[in-house]
């Protein structure tokens, strides 16, 4: 059997001007994106105008004025929370936005420590640093690619070891597409296009990133 | 990176970083914290919950507001950071799916595999299955997601179902308003005529 992540996050984070005070659990219930329990029974972290957080049973969400989050740690709401962001932005399809980004983070174990180095010496041979650095140790591996389809943007990949898992890596793969440069801004109704149609293709090419990166090392 | 006095370094491999001694971070994983400027926009100081889910617990505040919000309440949510992450399910198998047939204790309905090995197939399902919320999604073509595998908690492991109807919002109030203000436009053209 495959190595499994004993954590894996997925959220979908938008970048525009955005008013936070709008994101309560209330708002989303009364547009039913979320049930009333789900709504009723949210952790309010903070509802103030320059940050709103909630945690409901399955997701997280986290509004900044330039940021919108939306978050969960269970795979079988991955595609909820698309529907749920979708939504969103249908009703709130006018708010100027200039960039989304599909994320994935993934926590793997290693097999053991001796498993853990190795794949710190696969990413960055110590090899190649020790005549410049005294005793060199992996950090953190970051990779970019282009994308592969008709946006602007890139594909983002990172990997560095765990902090949450002993001995473990940490792998987070954003798929990066940007809508707009510089002060311009786009209207968000196309943050439902896009996820609409490129939300399969984008979580596929981040479990294949993540498959490329765990056959590097030995994990559990 | 967090300094082990609690207050951010002015380098990293991530960049250059501004000390923000406003924040009192010592209650936090050194490795856990990340201050910087915001990459993408001035003056502006992301806090990132590193690699623990990092971006999950990653927050952009102007530096006003980071004064006077931050040091109480965000910290506290990101105190309360893992508590989210402590339940994670291993999906074994993924469908969508959506309603053929309403019955008096089952729904019938066609699922196609997201994830896992499985045909498409037809299936009848407990109406019991659905929580309460969603009773009322149940209707012929109504779109579902179903998983089955392992829910890991804090309790344990345990198998578990999970069906959610999808809850989709392609049309706002506003083009249902406008659609409905065309169609009698367009009727008391069709009556004029």
């Amino acid at each position: 059997m495959s190595p499994q992540p004993k954590i894996q996050t997925t959220s979908i984070v938008v970048v525009g001007n955005f008013t936070p005070t709008i994101f309560q659990p209330s708002w989303f219930a009364a547009n039913d994106l979320i049930t009333k329990q789900e709504a009723e029974a949210a952790t309010v972290e903070i509802i103030a105008p320059p940050i709103a957080q909630f945690d409901a049973e399955w997701l997280r969400i986290s509004v900044t004025q330039d940021r919108f989050m939306a978050q969960t740690a269970q795979e079988p709401y991955y595609e909820p929370l698309r529907d749920l962001v979708i939504s969103v932005f249908t009703l709130l399809n006018h708010t100027p936005v200039k960039a989304m980004g599909i994320n994935q983070n993934f926590h793997y174990q290693f097999k053991d420590s001796a498993a853990e180095q190795a794949f710190g010496n696969r990413l960055a041979p110590k090899t190649d640093w020790e005549d410049v650095l005294t005793d060199p140790k992996f950090n953190t591996l970051f990779v970019r690619g282009e994308r592969p389809d008709e946006f602007n943007g890139y594909i983002f990949t990172r990997a560095e070891f765990s902090t949450k898992i002993r001995p473990g890596a940490f792998i987070e793969i954003n798929d990066h597409y940007q809508l707009a440069f510089d002060t311009e801004t786009v209207e968000a109704e196309i943050i439902p296009d896009i996820l609409g149609s490129h939300w399969a293709e984008s979580m596929a090419r981040g479990r294949k990133i993540v498959e490329k990166i765990i056959s590097l090392g030995d994990f559990k | 990176m967090i300094s082990s006095d609690g207050l951010a370094n002015s380098t990293d491999v991530h960049g250059s970083f501004e000390t923000v001694k406003s924040v009192n971070l010592q209650d936090f994983p050194v490795r856990e914290l990340l201050v910087s400027p915001n990459q993408d926009s001035a003056n502006q100081t992301v806090i990132e919950h590193l690699n623990g889910g990092s971006q999950m617990f990653e927050t952009r505040l102007n530096q006003t507001s980071l004064q006077q919000y931050l040091e109480v309440e965000q910290l506290d949510t990101l105190k309360k950071a893992d508590r989210w992450i402590n339940t994670q399910f291993r999906t074994l198998q993924k469908w969508e799916g959506y309603v053929i047939e309403v019955g008096a204790e089952t729904f019938r309905a066609k699922v196609v595999a997201l994830l896992g090995e499985s045909s498409d197939m037809e299936a009848d399902i407990y109406l019991e299955e659905i929580g309460e919320e969603d009773y009322a999604l149940i209707k012929p073509g109504a779109v579902f997601y179903w998983s089955i595998g392992y829910l890991d908690g804090p309790s344990g492991r345990r198998r578990e179902s999970i069906i959610r109807f999808r809850r989709l919002k392609t049309v706002t109030k506003r083009d249902l308003q406008q659609a409905e203000s065309e169609a009698k436009a367009l009727r008391s053209l069709f009556n004029e005529g």
